[in-house]
């Protein structure tokens, strides 16, 4: 197992690189003259060629492309066009928000998918299941920007219970923090909720008629260790695999709530920045989304190595 | 193509066993269909998928007024004029929910098409050819993947100004990569198939081989996962609009009216309901009809 976590770790330098590079050129693609939008009113030919020389833009994409590279890990990941401030010091403020949401969407969606896809898989065809599938079918069909706005209007607008928008960080009150934080959190992890009680469910119906359930039951075993222990630990695998992009979805999903509900997270902090046409904060933004992305499935993978014993033994003799 | 010679020379068997295949296609089909309409779930699916095309097609004559027509009575709760109320400019909200079913429909069917279209030629010949030609195609989708899927789709519009062509292509790109994988896995588990030895020795041309064999077994699972798909695509098209990077305004889409109504919740709540719903009816429709073409195809399921 050993081998495969390094060969996973290897395996990260150049999807890493394959990322940089996308995003690095992706800036290149935009179309207009960023020479011509800063220099507005005062162009001039002498002007332009100044800023080039000065941002080595007049230098051949690869040389730029490293440049850029080396800047990056040294945390320098450029200035806001607007603000003119380290984007880094921006990103690093915004980003344990967003982390906090995804952490919190997703602790909501398990905690709702487990029960609801292992109770509807044990009740097969009962109200149950019934009741269960159909709230999966329509949690999976809604646009987590409505779902949003129809927590707003029940639990802020008619009900008046918690706030519809802002934020308060950790560090100044545990409580108001969860207030302002519970309807984001719900809004994201509803959708999830919904796809993952259906995998569960399907899973779990699978595994529940194999053999080795079968011979747990034969030899006496308690029926709820039964559930538990063998059929849950093994549905579950499934559901392991589709979390790396369960939480590419939570990240797409946070730029959308975060916009909402004015959290003051990466992924407004990213909406923003488009609107105002500031690409080096988009740019910024793009980066730091994707290689979380890229980090989080590496972790996913490392966890299904640690819970698929098969990995274990399938390794090529040394 | 086969000559004397090899009819000859070439077993039975071959035949036989590429006979027999023909024969389950074709069954496969009608027993499909068959299942399809025993379900219930899928065919209310399928009606109201039906119903939205035809509102869609008929949006101008079906809306009771045009949709970027201002009155003077804006922010209206819903009344016997306006049924679903009127915006900020006194624009009827139903004309415009209408007429955004357009947007939603055409992005959402055409850009999944557009990936069918675009994937499955690059995953079969990823997985017919293998070797490098696999290892090429697969990197650069795997690169592709790397990213989440909307954040790609955001980056595509921030490139490409927002109109709803470049929508269509931004939701295709995204696409692309998923089909090409599922696809190239499908010809990967065919290509080891009993029968395509038989028909490689009866040495028909590869082509051949790709196009009655091979692809049609592939097409069970990519019927499925495009219908589900549409629903997703309608979902992103919509999570773009809202962030104002989809169709621009004055062109009616639900994601942007919403937020636009947004503003005025608490003045009128019904204005951003409405657009919100009509999303929701739409994907739940795609997806039931998704189900149920996922459970008619399913080979472990009885007839």
């Amino acid at each position: 197992m050993k081998e495969y976590i390094i060969r996973r770790l290897v395996l990260l330098i150049p999807t890493v690189l394959g990322v940089s590079i996308i995003v690095f050129l992706m800036m290149r693609f935009i179309p207009g003259d960023p020479v011509a939008l800063l220099l507005g009113d005062y162009y001039t030919e002498e002007a332009a060629a100044a800023i080039r020389n000065k941002y080595g833009l007049d230098r051949p994409l690869y040389e730029q492309y490293v440049i850029w590279l080396g800047r990056l890990i040294t945390g320098d990941w450029g200035r806001s066009i607007i603000a003119n401030r380290p984007i880094f010091d921006d990103l690093m403020r915004r980003l344990p928000v967003t982390v906090e949401l995804i952490i919190l969407a997703m602790s909501f969606a398990l905690l709702i998918a487990i029960p609801a896809g292992v109770i509807a898989a044990l009740r097969p065809y009962s109200w149950h299941d019934y009741s269960a599938m159909t709230t999966a079918l329509i949690g999976v069909s809604v646009p987590e920007f409505f779902m949003g706005v129809l927590l707003i209007l029940f639990f802020s607008l008619f009900w008046g219970l918690l706030p519809a928008v802002g934020y308060v960080p950790l560090s100044e009150s545990f409580w108001d923090n969860l207030k302002h934080m519970i309807l984001p959190a719900m809004t994201l992890g509803l959708a999830r909720a919904a796809l993952l009680t259906r995998l569960i469910r399907a899973s779990m119906m699978e595994v529940i008629r194999l053999d080795y359930v079968t011979t747990a039951r034969a030899k006496g075993v308690r029926e709820r260790w039964v559930v538990l222990k063998h059929a849950l630990k093994n549905a579950l695998i499934p559901t392991v695999t589709v979390l790396g992009l369960q939480v590419g979805f939570l990240i797409g999903g946070a730029i959308v709530v975060e916009t909402v509900f004015s959290v003051p997270g990466v992924g407004s902090f990213g909406i923003g920045a488009i609107a105002l046409r500031d690409y080096p904060q988009v740019q910024a933004f793009v980066l730091l989304f994707a290689l979380g992305f890229v980090l989080v499935n590496l972790i996913v993978d490392v966890l299904y190595a640690f819970l698929d014993p098969r990995i274990k033994y399938d390794q090529p003799a040394s | 193509m086969r000559n004397a010679t090899t009819a000859v020379i070439a077993p039975q068997i071959p035949l036989d066993i590429l006979a027999q295949h023909e024969a389950t296609a074709r069954s496969m089909w009608s027993i499909t269909l068959r299942r399809l309409r025993r379900s219930k779930t899928a065919m209310v699916g399928l009606t109201i998928v039906v119903l939205l095309l035809l509102i869609a097609a008929c949006a101008d004559v079906l809306a009771p007024y045009s949709p970027t027509q201002t009155t003077p009575e804006s922010i209206s709760p819903p009344t016997w004029a306006h049924p679903m109320g009127t915006d900020l400019l006194g624009r009827d909200l139903l004309s415009r929910v209408i007429h955004g079913s357009r947007v939603s429909v055409y992005v959402g069917i055409v850009s999944i098409v557009l990936a069918i279209f675009i994937g499955i030629p690059l995953g079969t010949v990823a997985g017919f050819y293998g070797g490098r030609v696999d290892q090429v195609i697969m990197r650069l989708m795997d690169v592709m993947l790397a990213f989440p899927i909307f954040l790609l789709a955001i980056v595509i519009m921030v490139i490409l100004e927002p109109s709803t062509m470049n929508v269509v292509l931004a939701l295709a790109i995204v696409r692309i990569p998923i089909e090409a994988r599922i696809v190239r896995g499908s010809v990967l588990s065919v290509k080891e198939n009993e029968y395509i030895e038989a028909v490689k020795a009866l040495s028909l041309s590869q082509l051949r081989v790709l196009g009655r064999h091979v692809l049609p077994n592939c097409l069970a699972p990519i019927i499925v996962t495009s219908t589900l798909n549409i629903g997703n695509a309608i979902i992103i098209e919509a999570s773009l609009s809202f962030l104002g990077l989809g169709t621009q305004p004055p062109t009616p889409t639900w994601g942007w009216d919403l937020k636009q109504n947004l503003t005025l919740i608490e003045i009128n709540p019904w204005i951003t309901i409405f657009p919100g719903l009509a999303i929701l009816v739409t994907v739940l429709a795609f997806n039931l009809l998704g189900d149920g073409l996922r459970d008619a195809l399913d080979p472990r399921l009885k007839a």
